[in-house]
């Protein structure tokens, strides 16, 4: 065996030109997949993140009639025992019950349709991102002890012409058709980048909607956001907390992000596809040149493999040195490759890497709730997946030379070249 | 008796063109003898030769390797008769390329499964027998034409073979390395009792023939010991 | 149903000192000129009233107490929500088909705008539309008098019964209106609103015949939506004070922040 792997070896000595530039693509091909895929590791995550993270949650749970008739005969009237039930389950890492109401927002003569959603400032804190410093523009956000505080979407507040200390007016209905009404104090004002947030959103306190002045609803909520720890059991939590549910008065909803808004899956799920196609034609256009170094190698021996068939070598042992050389290729291109990927991965892991620049950011904040930068992230299970592919790939394309050497009969093989 | 051939024909088609290139050849070739077979280019003398070596097989007609029909043999079976019974030297690109002279010799050796020692010592030996100590550690590159069939002699000989068949070796060399490497045949043949045979059309070779086949259109026309 | 209890009966001798009957008149008579003559038992130029009102869902209930305040001439009419204490101090103004609503924990005057016309009123069966409609039933309608019926439903007591069909140009939502007013005492008893589909939409009942500063005339006026099974509205007039003296300062906007 030994033998061989001394012929193999240097038969890819000899041509250094040639098992250069074939490592080279098999390097470069894994450089390629090992970073593509650490940006969608990086990417996909955050993406998601950014979605849900802000407001919406990873899950939500509400009546199934509030999901097509959001108003409020479709809330749910007692919302202790759904946020005792979401509370307790291990998965959820943040919970935020909510009170959404709909109605007029007037200042002086400006008024404007929106939401004013009721949130236990806290937990909402603990959920969602919106009180974070990059979005609070002016002001602040609320906390349990602002009666009647509000923190107002900026483009709601330019449309009304509304500042901070001022005062605005809400009107709705009530649960019985009565008209519900309150004032509000504007203590922050937020800028989200998300038109829906900042164009028609108001945040209060869930006491001062369902106050007995008000809506007179104790312990009402309309919905209730969660965040998990584990996203990867989505589903499964989803099924739990379901069940759990069950048997309360009203029936219960619980819909993933995913349900909630399909076009990001959707969206994701193209840039994925677009991802496996740009793939697909990388390997295809590495394991041909691989292919073609190997066969053109084969044949400009086949005299020798005649003579050494000539010899007495088995028809395997002339494979096994064909596809030792391939291995050899492969493991060396695989080496540098995998370094080089690593590196060049951690390098921008650490730095990110700026895709979107010049466009502009609201763009992307509606389309994508998307970063300009992208960070992107090596996964150890998948860069393991990807060496390996590759090397398999590598042995399997020199299978067909290594049987064409093999299968030379020795007086063709001899007669080949002379 | 070492080899003998019963009727042998072979026919090549090509292109829907047939050549035959033995048109039935009987000869009986025995331990010990050093043959040279000799005619024009295209009489058939490397298929015959092919035959022989059982590197290819007849259309018409039987081989035998000291009494076994060689056409009944398997791949595996031909393949273990040309390790252990039989040496080869083609007329040119014997060796493998990347490895010395040493080790070209040593890789028939290998294939027998001989421990390390044993082979180096070996391939020393026959080395030296051709006159080629001191190279042994040179790559055909580096090595001359003459140089390089002597190796490939010394490489014939490794396994011990009862029978080497040489295609022409000297074609590819000068006059005065020709002669010497048919010298070292013979000498060869004379102390260690080799059977040779080998085809050529050179008359340098012709003459040192101990029994001379001349072959002419696939056939055997004259058979001498001169 | 309802039933016109023994107490209008009773009453029977005093109602032909005021509503006295068209049979004196001895001549049959006009669809309009019933209505318009039910119209003066039940108003007057200005008037001021007491009401409760009770509104009744499957899972509620509310009460409701208020003061009116009514210019029938000027159109126009002011209340003044007295209770429960989160309406405390809500007041409607009405002029013509105007109609604002002041909120007293915003100190906010809005006006109610034709998109919230058909909202219901303070949540009850009636909607904002039914108080600033009152007196178009003489202007915009035109009245048919199709004979004097017995209603089962209604005690089979003998009533005109009258159509209303809105005049073509009349900024009126029914398709027509029905009522039955009963022939002694001349007093409405049932109306009937239809869509213009030709649905029974609203039904209002109006009983308890009573006495109310010399008028006498129904004191509870039961509405129901027919859609909504269950709801129901009952106004109960508690007392009224026919030709009030009521200033005008009253129906202005100013009023509408600080009602007395």
């Amino acid at each position: 065996m030994r033998i061989f792997l001394a012929i193999a070896w240097r038969n890819v000595m000899r041509n250094k030109k040639r098992s250069f530039i074939t490592i080279f693509a098999i390097a470069f091909g894994l450089i390629f997949l090992i970073f593509m895929w650490s940006i969608i590791d990086g990417v996909y995550p955050v993406m998601i993140d950014n979605m849900t993270g802000l407001f919406m949650g990873h899950m939500e749970v509400s009546t199934p009639e509030f999901v097509d008739r959001p108003a409020l005969e479709n809330a749910i009237r007692d919302g202790d025992p759904v946020i005792a039930a979401v509370r307790d389950h291990p998965n959820v890492e943040a919970y935020s019950p909510r009170m959404r109401l709909f109605g007029l927002l007037s200042y002086a003569e400006n008024s404007q349709g929106g939401v004013v959603i009721g949130i236990d400032p806290e937990l909402e804190r603990e959920l969602g991102r919106l009180d974070d410093d990059e979005f609070i523009i002016e002001g602040r956000f609320i906390t349990s002890d602002d009666v009647r505080g509000a923190v107002i979407g900026a483009t709601l507040a330019k449309n009304l012409d509304a500042r901070l200390g001022e005062r605005i007016f809400f009107l709705t209905q009530g649960p019985h058709q009565e008209l519900a009404y309150t004032n509000l104090n504007v203590i922050g004002i937020l800028k989200s980048h998300v038109p829906e947030i900042d164009g028609s959103m108001v945040f209060v306190r869930r006491a001062d909607l369902t106050d007995a002045d008000v809506l007179d609803m104790p312990g009402a909520v309309t919905d209730v956001a969660i965040r998990l720890r584990d996203q990867n059991l989505l589903e499964e939590t989803k099924a739990e907390l379901q069940s759990a549910l069950e048997g309360h008065d009203e029936q219960k909803l619980v819909r993933t992000w995913k349900e909630i808004v399909p076009w990001i899956e959707q969206a994701l799920a193209m840039d994925e596809a677009f991802f496996y196609f740009i793939v697909l034609i990388m390997f295809t256009v590495v394991v041909a040149g691989i292919l073609n170094t190997v066969l053109m190698s084969v044949m400009e021996r086949t005299r020798e493999f005649g003579i050494m068939r000539a010899l007495g070598t088995k028809g395997w042992q002339i494979a096994t040195v064909v596809s030792l050389e391939s291995v050899m290729l492969g493991v060396i291109g695989l080496v540098i490759g995998a370094t080089c990927g690593i590196v060049l991965t951690l390098i921008l892991g650490q730095t990110g890497l700026d895709l979107y620049s010049g466009i502009d950011e609201s763009f992307m904040g509606e389309f994508y709730f998307f970063e300009t930068r992208i960070y992107p992230l090596l996964n150890l299970d998948h860069f393991i997946t990807t060496c390996i592919a590759v090397m398999v790939m590598i042995v399997l394309v020199s299978l067909y030379p290594a049987r064409k050497a093999a299968k030379l009969e020795p007086v063709v093989a001899i007669k080949a070249l002379g | 008796m070492i080899v003998k051939t019963e009727g042998l024909k072979k026919v090549f088609s090509s292109d829907h063109v047939e050549h035959p290139a033995l048109r039935g050849v009987d000869v009986q070739i025995n331990e010990g003898e050093f043959v040279v077979v000799a005619g024009p280019s295209g009489s058939g003398k490397t298929t015959l030769l092919n035959m022989i070596g059982t590197l290819d097989s007849p259309t018409e007609g039987k081989v035998f390797f000291k009494d076994r029909d060689v056409g009944a043999m398997s791949v595996g079976e031909r393949t273990e008769l040309r390790l252990h019974k039989i040496g080869f030297v083609f007329q040119a690109y014997n060796l493998i390329n990347v490895l010395t002279a040493a080790e070209n010799v040593e890789y028939v050796l290998l294939l027998q499964g001989l421990a390390g020692e044993q082979r180096r010592q070996r391939a020393h030996e026959l080395l030296e027998a051709v006159g080629l100590e001191g190279l042994e550690n040179r790559r055909p590159e580096q090595l001359s034409g003459g140089e390089q069939q002597r190796v490939a002699v010394a490489r014939s000989l490794a396994s011990e073979p009862e029978l080497v068949l040489a295609d022409e070796p000297t074609a590819n060399l000068d006059q005065a390395t020709g002669k010497e490497l048919i010298e070292l045949m013979l000498e060869l043949n004379r102390e260690r009792g080799i059977t040779f045979v080998i085809s050529s059309h050179d008359r340098m070779v012709i003459e040192h023939a101990r029994r001379l086949l001349r072959l002419l259109d696939g056939r055997i026309v004259a058979d001498e010991k001169p | 149903m309802n039933r016109i209890p023994n107490t209008a009966l009773a009453l029977a001798a005093l109602a032909a000192a005021t509503a006295l009957p068209f049979a004196s008149a001895q001549q049959e008579p006009t669809a309009l000129e019933i209505i318009q003559r039910i119209e003066d038992l039940m108003r007057s130029d200005r008037s001021y009233a007491e009401l409760t009102m009770e509104i009744i869902t499957p899972d509620w209930q509310r009460t409701v107490t208020m003061r009116s305040y009514d210019d029938r001439e000027g159109e126009r009419s002011f209340i003044h929500i007295l209770s429960p204490r989160r309406d405390e101090n809500t007041t409607f103004l009405r002029v013509e088909f105007n109609l604002w609503m002041y909120l007293p924990r915003a100190e906010r005057t809005i006006r109610i705008p034709p998109s919230m016309m058909l909202n219901s009123w303070m949540g009850s069966d009636f909607t904002n539309d039914d108080l600033v409609r009152e007196s178009s039933y003489i202007d915009d309608y035109d009245h048919e008098l199709t004979g004097i019926e017995e209603l089962e439903e209604l005690d089979a007591i003998p009533c005109y019964h009258i159509v209303m069909r809105p005049k073509p140009d009349a900024p009126v939502t029914w398709g027509w209106v029905e009522v039955w007013i009963s022939v002694e005492p001349l007093l409405p008893v049932l109306y009937r609103y239809y869509n213009q589909r030709g649905e029974l939409r609203k039904e209002m009942i109006m009983s308890e015949i009573g006495e109310m500063d010399g008028h006498l005339l129904p004191t509870v006026w039961t509405m129901r939506t027919m859609d909504k099974p269950g709801h129901s509205t009952v106004i109960r007039l508690e007392s009224m004070d026919f030709d009030a003296d009521i200033p005008d300062r009253v129906f202005t906007r100013q009023h509408l922040r600080n009602p007395r």
